[in-house]
């Protein structure tokens, strides 16, 4: 795989310039200047130079077409420079006055007059080190975030070069100020020419951010957030009839919006539920919220005219409220198992891997070997550190990392503009939607025959589990590990039987998606892994029938919404299939 | 306008015989006060009282989209029988404008602050205590001034604010002033700077005067019917910032005894700053006092001026009654001893002040004090010429009654 980072084409844009101009003097003066500048900081010359920062590639998260994610290691020390013009005061005393209140001012009678000297600042020779989260989605513009102070060194050089007082003076207030820029302006700044490049995205993007500023959406591109616009443009839809039904995550339908296509078979599905059409139309890989609450349906062919959009929405948040408690139980007992990072993330996972029963379409190309991990626990633990949280299921770990690296990221640029999140809060509203939907569907799941998912293709997932399994390794459960070196065993056959009731509970949704990779990755995964897999086989069934057995008391407590039993698996799942 | 707590401080200077205009930092009083005068903004009222004459109470008010307001208290040891209430001040003291510099008095023997009473010493240093709160800013103000001593006074001033860097600030002020010459160390706890004034007064030696000449002739010194010339010089550093300040300057002013226009003239300068300062100052007649300044600043090029005015208006029936004195002034000068009972009996009759001045930017202030019934106010308001959509950038009305 090779890269390819282009840095002139950048700069040779004439309108860049002038452009990036703007935005830097925009910035420079919008927070509260010191007393000593009184006017305002003009950009007068930027250059960015002929040499590119040297990036070292440490992780991508994310790779399509429209997406990226990405950890890098940025050096810099090129020849991009940057001229500042502002006119200062140069008598100390008049600014000392100025910030003093006047009932205390010793009123000096001439000593404070004012002297103001039109300043020019350079600043050169830039030598910048840091690691870099650089996330583009092509809805969501770039958004581009140091986890580090990334400012090892500059020349400020000036007209007051003379004088080494004032010299040591401004350097040392520039640097302060353009580490504040960096770490707090210019992701914003980026972004918003990054929304400016792909301009005719501008103005959705721009809205559906100021709809739910809370949202994490500009820092995870992940398919997990990418439920909630997909939730929200199901809720939108008039007659989305069974936007439950809709609720499949096609391959094709993993970006941040629903595809065109994607739109048009939930049509043809919503509409084949209103006809009482006989033909359900197949969507690969997706699991109908009809067969997964059937409480809220009992029979969702023969009663489509009641079921308005606002009525499946209400129904829905009843539904997910309902299982709120298994919800915070799964999510506590996560994190006790997790690093603290992980709440948010962890439950994300679970809503996106389980519940929706999709076949992720894993992209994480780790390009760092098992040792390199291993050894970069110490070096670059920064970067990875979001990857230590261990969590009970492979898919749950890899994500969880994603998301991590995500939230911290955004965390660590929450000031930047108008995508400041909170990364758990922006959680919870995906954990709690999606327990209900694992639970039942695993239900269907086990009364499937395993072979029908032996039988899907393999995904791409595999890719990741060989960077994955070293959270594992070098968790807490990583010394139970009976067979070290497989990278599932390590986890699932240690930990499941360590499952306390509650975790039986919280944990069970999250196996479901095993039972599906594990199927999957069958006819390539090694002997140990068949080996454990058997292993696992017999683990899964007691474990499905205690969370059969666990579930069923919470159906008993919400008797009228639930149903009792597991119906028999309806046509349309087998035609999904 | 001068707020009633300042009024009051003036009387108690007056009443300790304390010379504030005989400092450095006064030196250019009169261009300030007629060129940088304050015009007031929104509506404010304040409402003051000297319930004793050793405590004084103001309440104030002000409505400028919001309301915020202080309440002000004052302590003072020597009884304050000389201020007077709304309804009796003269306008002239209630106002600042050209300063009419006293005759430098020689200061009082430090025997003749001593009181003796059966064989102890029981006089006390006079004090005066004075506190602001404001309001909903929450700023507290206070103010501690000690006479120690004839010759010299303390002085010691606070404001504790939580926004303040370290909850607030001292400034502490030790002055001196032995008539012929005066000095004042502050210090500041802002930026821990300290600062060092010194005005030296050329010529006629009160001190001296009174010791050769016993008689009354001194009155009649040719040096003190003339002006009097005064220079200074003032330097501060911040311990903590590692800077400082130091400007240097002159003062003329024409005595009252002095026969001609009162005149006040001064230049500052600022030799670290390369900023000169020249004003002037000239009362043209009974009513009227012009004044001019200009800034110019020899590293930047920097320049500014500022001309103003001060017209004072007089009560009718009082004015038509001193025409005649007017016209005898008006012909010959008189000795010090005929003029001052006559000028003072005029400024009782000043019924308003017109304060007006312009910048080259402009940029005009104006402002009318006067009086209606017992109730001070003053109206102002600053134009900006140049902003031909929006000219007037404030206006304001300032009503105030001390009982």
């Amino acid at each position: 795989m090779a890269f390819n980072f282009n840095w002139h084409p950048l700069t040779a844009d004439p309108e860049f310039y002038s452009r990036a101009k703007d935005l830097l003097t925009a910035a420079l003066n919008k927070s509260p200047k010191p007393p000593i500048i009184v006017a305002d900081i003009l950009v007068t010359e930027l250059n960015l130079g002929t040499t590119p920062p040297d990036l070292e590639i440490l992780e991508i998260g994310d790779l399509a077409d429209d997406r990226f994610r990405g950890i890098f290691k940025m050096e810099y020390s090129g020849d991009a420079f940057l001229t500042l013009q502002t006119k200062v005061q140069a008598n100390p005393l008049n600014t000392y006055l100025s910030t003093t209140p006047s009932f205390t001012s010793p009123q000096p009678l001439a000593a404070s007059s004012p002297l103001t000297i039109p300043l020019q600042i350079t600043l050169s020779n830039f030598r910048l080190s840091g690691f870099v989260i650089l996330v583009f989605s092509k809805a969501k513009g770039i958004t581009l975030v140091f986890r580090n102070d990334p400012l090892e060194s500059l020349v400020v050089s000036s007209t007051f070069d003379s004088i080494p007082f004032i010299k040591d003076y401004l350097q040392k207030e520039i640097e302060k100020q353009l580490r504040n820029l960096f770490q707090e302006e210019l992701p914003a700044i980026i972004h918003r020419l990054s929304l400016r490049w792909w301009g005719q995205d501008y103005d959705s993007a721009a809205s559906s951010n100021t709809l739910r500023p809370p949202q994490s959406s500009t820092f995870n591109s992940g398919p997990s957030l990418s439920a909630k616009p997909s939730f929200e443009n199901l809720a939108d839809q008039p007659d989305a009839t069974a936007p439950h039904g809709a609720f499949s995550f096609n391959n094709d339908l993993e970006s941040d919006t629903l595809s065109s296509k994607s739109l048009l078979r939930l049509a043809t599905l919503t509409d084949s539920q209103r006809t009482l059409s006989l033909c359900t139309p197949s969507i690969r890989d997706a699991i109908y919220r009809a067969w997964a609450v059937a409480g809220d349906r009992s029979d969702p062919t023969s009663t489509p005219s009641s079921l308005s959009g606002a009525h499946s929405s209400t129904a829905y948040s009843m539904d997910s409220a309902s299982h709120r408690p298994g919800l915070v139980a799964m999510a506590s007992s996560l994190s006790v198992s997790s690093s603290a990072g992980g709440l948010g993330p962890n439950g994300r996972p679970v809503t996106r891997s389980s519940a929706l029963g999709k076949k992720k379409k894993t992209r994480v190309v780790n390009l760092r070997r098992k040792k390199d991990v291993q050894a970069s626990d110490t070096d670059a633990s920064s970067v990875i550190g979001g990857s230590e949280s261990v969590t009970s299921s492979m898919e749950v770990g890899y994500e969880e990392k994603d998301c991590a690296d995500a939230g911290e990221a955004s965390i660590s640029s929450g000031i930047s503009g108008s995508s400041s999140i909170s990364p758990a809060g922006a959680d919870i509203p995906e954990i709690i939607i999606p327990p209900p939907l694992a639970a039942d569907r695993r239900g269907e799941k086990q009364q499937k025959p395993k072979q029908q998912q032996q039988q899907k293709p393999q995904q791409p997932q595999h890719i990741l589990f060989p960077g994955k399994s070293d959270p594992f390794a070098s968790s807490e459960y990583g010394g139970e590990n009976t067979a070290p070196i497989s990278l599932f065993s390590g986890p699932y056959s240690q930990h499941s039987p360590q499952l306390s009731p509650v975790h039986h509970g919280v944990a069970a949704p999250m196996e479901n998606p095993f039972i599906d990779s594990r199927g999957r990755t069958a006819s390539s995964s090694s002997i140990v892994e068949k080996a454990w897999m058997m292993k696992m086989a017999g683990e899964m069934a007691r474990r499905w029938t205690d969370e059969r057995a666990r579930r069923e008391k919470a159906e008993e407590l919400l008797a009228e919404r639930r149903r009792q039993d597991a119906s028999p698996p309806p046509p349309a799942y087998q035609l999904s299939e | 306008m001068l707020g009633f707590m300042e009024y009051v401080q003036k009387c108690f200077y007056t009443a300790t015989k304390w010379d504030e205009d005989n400092s450095y930092a006064s030196l250019n009083a009169t261009a300030r006060a007629l060129l940088d005068f304050p015009t007031p903004k929104g509506l404010k009222m304040n409402l003051s009282s000297l319930s004793s004459p050793n405590f004084a109470t103001s309440y104030s008010m002000a409505s400028l989209g919001v309301v915020d307001g202080s309440l002000s208290y004052l302590y003072s040891s020597r009884p304050l029988t000389n201020a007077l209430n709304s309804g009796d001040v003269q306008l002239s003291d209630a106002a600042s404008g050209y300063r009419n510099l006293k005759t430098i008095m020689k200061p009082d023997d430090k025997r003749d602050w001593e009181i003796w009473q059966g064989g102890l010493r029981v006089d006390r240093r006079d004090t005066l205590l004075y506190g602001r709160m404001y309001l909903p800013a929450s700023t507290l103000e206070a103010l501690y001034l000690r006479r120690l001593a004839p010759t010299r006074q303390l002085k010691i001033l606070a404001v504790s604010n939580s926004r303040l860097p370290n909850g607030g600030t001292i400034l502490a002020q030790m002055q001196q002033d032995n008539g012929k010459w005066s000095t004042e160390y502050l210090y500041s706890t802002d930026v821990a700077l300290i600062g060092m004034r010194g005005l030296y007064n050329f010529g006629f030696d009160p001190r001296k005067a009174a010791a050769a000449t016993s008689s009354k002739t001194a009155a009649l010194d040719p040096r003190m019917m003339a002006g009097r010339f005064s220079a200074g010089a003032e330097v501060y550093y911040g311990i903590l910032n590692k800077s400082g300040g130091v400007s240097t300057g002159f003062r003329y002013t024409a005595l009252p005894s002095n026969v001609g226009s009162p005149l006040t003239f001064t230049m500052t300068v600022n030799p670290l700053m390369g900023h000169f300062q020249a004003s002037y100052a000239v009362k043209a007649g009974e009513g009227a006092v012009f004044c001019s300044r200009y800034d110019f600043n020899i590293y930047s090029y920097e320049s500014d001026l500022v001309l103003g005015c001060e017209l004072w208006r007089w009560r009718q029936a009082a004015a038509a009654n001193d025409s005649t004195a007017a016209a005898n002034i008006g012909g010959t000068w008189q000795p010090e001893t005929a003029l001052v009972p006559t000028s003072e009996k005029r400024e009782d009759n000043v019924t308003g002040i017109i304060k007006a001045r312009i910048t080259q930017n402009f940029n005009i202030g104006l402002l009318w004090e006067g009086r209606f019934k017992h109730l001070l106010f003053s109206i102002g308001s600053n134009i900006d010429l140049k902003r031909r959509e929006q000219p007037f950038r404030t206006v304001g009305i300032e009503i105030q009654y001390n009982s």
